[in-house]
């Protein structure tokens, strides 16, 4: 009798055993032979068809375990069924019947994806290349310290001792800001100066296009790259090892007369160029803090190094408590974050109108494809296909589509954005320019695009499928 | 003997209910026994070829009646007994052939077994074994279009025989076909019957193919008029001389019987063997 339960429970797993063309009676002798209630065997096969043969009767016989119900179950419901290979090499007609059509539904998606791929590169591209352009890993842990009101709330030695002291600032250096003079031979240019500590160049992204930067206490100088053009000289790189003469202006308030005094201060060693950074519009000129630290200019800004990025919120607000001002590099990337995320809305809208016409020239092309085969499904059915089976063909063929365009539209916005890449270049290096590297490929991003191909041609092959499989055969048969 | 296939009482209208309503089968009965070659007979559009499929169980617009086949009522299987009816027991044979375009000969003939998911060996060799018999292995890579209206038919009955069905229903199969490719196909029914032990029901509008039949269904406007029992077995016996039976199991012949006529020279006819 646990037996007889045990059965019962399995018949809910599933499809079924019909006993077609087997010898129904000895069956049901069979069965109750071993135990089987007459109105077990009943349920057992209501609902479930499984062709047995007088071979599988005497496997329902010995069925002592439900694990091996279960397998001639399994068995005989996997026989019913078209195999995946057969399947597959139907779906290929598509291929056969009308090339021309096939492929360029297929081109049309591609294309689809490809736009997408090539936009959604670029913007990834872009993206990269500017975190690398404006931040390296220091410089998004630096801070700008600088106030409104040097007399109210003085930037000095005295404050940058205190912001030193608050927790998890790794360190912090002054920056100041004289203008002044600069001569080279016989040219004179005026130059904003800032006075530095060798730290500031790795903190402030700045980029070097020629030698590199100064170390405290030198008697060295770095140059903005503009100097090339104001000296006359043809290459950045030959500003390198000139001395230079500078002169500082300093002003002194007084606040009770509310007077200003400038005061000129030259230095007199010859300073050495040994650095070059990239900007071509504004005339800077770092020198070691450490050679004007004696002249007790006011601070401009102090530069600020916290020790780890989740500290970097409450280290700043403990500044800003002090009553300074601050800046940071991070303000900018969350700037150009949101232009980016504009951006990839704007991509995103490409991408789906693009999308929905390839979707509506697919859609078309499996609505053709079934009328023209209302025929064939006809008789496929009349000979024994199932209506599971031919649903299966038609989603598999949609989905092959589907997959193939996408990984055509892979390599279409692959190739295009590689001659589009190569293009900029080639138009940068008459310009003068660097080359870049404008597109970034992210693999889940590749992944993407097929899975998604192929579940939009799933989606575009359901309702035709729906269709085919729910066809009245003999209506199909009679189609002209 | 319970009689191989029973149509009871049986009433088909199509559009019912609507002013398109049309009465194609009117209350037919018929019987047709195991191992008969039974012919529905009767003018254009007085309902053959509706009988012929309602017997499949594909027919949904039966109105009232019964049909069984094999002790099966086919009105209400459901939709697993009549895929496994439509790839075990019964056979169909069409006018227009209904060979699919872009399967080869072979896929076209293993259909029923492909649908079944039977191993690609295993159904190759039935259905080779089979366009051999009807001497059209050399097309078997080919596609149907390029294959004769006859060569073609073959096929059809190549594929109508690969589940091994005890039934073969054909609607007309001739109706396409010169008179010689004809002979041909009404000659190897007529040994599927006689020496196959196969069921046939045709369905033919053709009075010159009554004599192979045991037995008669005259229609006439939805109705069996008349059901002849022909007592014809010097006429069969006679036909089987004609077709040179019997012959071994893969014995090739000539159908004698087709008078030289040049153009079908190369027409061969197969027997299949008693099983
Ligand atoms: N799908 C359908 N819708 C409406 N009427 C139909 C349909 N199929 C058949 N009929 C009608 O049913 C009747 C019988 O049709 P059927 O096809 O069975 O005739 P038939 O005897 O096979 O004729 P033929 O020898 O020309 O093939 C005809 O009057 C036909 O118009
Ligand atoms: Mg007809």
């Amino acid at each position: 009798m646990c037996f007889c339960r045990n059965w019962h429970s399995q018949t809910m797993f599933g499809k079924d055993i019909s006993l077609m063309g087997a010898p129904w009676g000895e069956i049901e002798r069979d069965l109750l032979f071993v135990g089987w209630g007459e109105e077990t065997i009943n349920r057992a096969f209501r609902n479930v068809r499984l062709e047995a043969s007088r071979k599988q009767a005497r496997t329902i016989r010995s069925f002592w375990s439900v694990k091996k119900a279960k397998k001639v179950v399994a068995r005989a419901a996997a026989a019913s069924r078209m195999r995946m290979n057969d399947i597959l090499r139907f779906a290929m007609r598509i291929f056969k019947v009308r090339p021309g059509r096939t492929i360029l539904t297929i081109l049309g998606i591609g294309v689809s994806f490809g736009t997408i791929f090539f936009l959604v590169s670029l913007g990834y591209g872009l993206e990269h290349l500017l975190l690398r352009q404006i931040s390296s890993d220091e410089s998004l842990l630096t801070l700008d310290v600088f106030t409104n009101n040097q007399d109210a709330i003085p930037l000095n030695s005295d404050s940058l001792s205190s912001i030193k002291n608050v927790e998890h600032i790794e360190k912090a250096y002054p920056v100041v800001n004289p203008s002044g003079q600069v001569e080279i031979g016989d040219l004179v240019a005026e130059a904003d100066f800032y006075g530095v500590s060798e730290s500031y160049f790795g903190a402030s992204g700045e980029r070097f296009v020629g030698g590199e930067s100064f170390s405290d206490g030198d008697k060295t100088v770095v140059l903005s790259s503009v100097f090339a053009r104001i000296f006359n000289v043809s290459n950045t790189g030959e500003l390198i090892g000139k001395d230079v003469y500078i002169v500082l202006y300093l002003s002194h308030k007084n606040i009770i007369e509310g007077t200003e005094d400038i005061q000129m201060v030259s230095i007199e060693e010859p300073l050495r160029v040994v650095g070059v950074v990239d900007d071509p519009a504004g005339n800077r000129i770092y020198v070691p803090f450490s050679l004007i630290a004696n002249l007790d200019i006011p601070y401009a800004t102090v530069k600020v190094v916290v020790d780890d990025s989740s500290n970097f919120g409450t280290a700043r607000a403990a500044i800003i408590n002090m009553g300074f001002n601050t800046r940071a590099i991070v303000d900018t990337i969350e700037q150009a974050d949101k232009i980016f995320k504009v951006f990839q809305v704007i991509l995103a809208l490409f991408g789906i109108t693009s999308l929905v016409v390839a979707m509506i020239g697919m859609i078309n092309t499996m609505t053709i494809a079934l009328l023209e085969r209302i025929q064939e499904i006809g008789i496929m059915k009349i000979l024994g296909v199932s209506n599971g089976d031919i649903r299966r063909l038609f989603l598999f063929e949609a989905s092959l589509m589907g997959f193939l365009g996408g990984t055509s539209g892979l390599i279409i916005g692959f190739f295009v954005s590689r001659v589009f890449n190569i293009g900029i270049n080639f138009l940068a290096k008459t310009l003068g320019g660097n080359s870049v590297e404008l597109f970034y490929y992210p693999v889940w991003f590749v992944v993407v695009i097929i899975a998604f191909a192929s579940i939009v041609g799933f989606a575009t092959g359901l309702a035709p499928s729906h269709k085919a499989a729910t066809m009245d055969s003999l209506d199909a048969l009679r189609y002209k | 003997m319970e009689p191989i296939i029973k149509v009871n009482n049986l009433r088909v209208v199509y559009h019912k209910g609507t002013t398109a309503e049309s009465v194609a089968l009117k209350g037919v009965s018929i019987d047709v026994n195991s191992k008969e070659f039974a012919i529905i007979f009767g003018p254009s559009g007085c309902g053959k070829s509706t009988l012929l499929y309602a017997m499949t169980g594909i027919e949904r617009n039966v109105d009232s009646g019964d049909i069984f086949v094999k002790n099966k009522n086919v009105v209400k299987l459901s939709a697993e007994e009549q895929l496994l009816l439509h790839r075990k027991d019964i056979g169909m044979i069409f006018q227009a052939y209904n060979l699919i375009p872009t399967l080869n000969v072979i896929d076209n003939v293993a259909l029923p077994l492909i649908a079944d998911g039977v191993k690609r060996a295993e159904r190759k060799s039935k259905a080779m074994l089979l366009l051999s018999r009807f001497g059209i292995s050399q097309f078997a890579e080919r596609f149907p279009q390029n294959l004769s209206g006859g060569q073609q038919q073959r096929v059809a009955i190549a594929r109508a025989l690969i589940g091994d069905p005890d039934i073969i229903l054909a609607d007309e199969p001739t109706g396409n076909l010169d008179s010689q490719s004809a002979k041909v196909v009404m000659e190897t029914l007529f040994n599927l019957n006689e020496e196959g032990n196969k069921t046939i029901v045709l369905v033919t509008h053709d009075p010159s193919y009554l004599e192979y039949a045991h037995k008669v269904f005259h229609i006439a406007d939805g109705c069996v008029t008349k059901v002849e029992m022909r007592n014809n077995m010097t006429v069969r016996r006679e036909l089987t001389k004609n077709v040179n039976l019997p012959v071994d199991l893969l014995q090739i012949k000539r159908a004698s019987s087709v008078e030289s006529d040049d153009s079908v020279a190369d027409e061969e006819v197969f027997l299949i063997p008693r099983r």
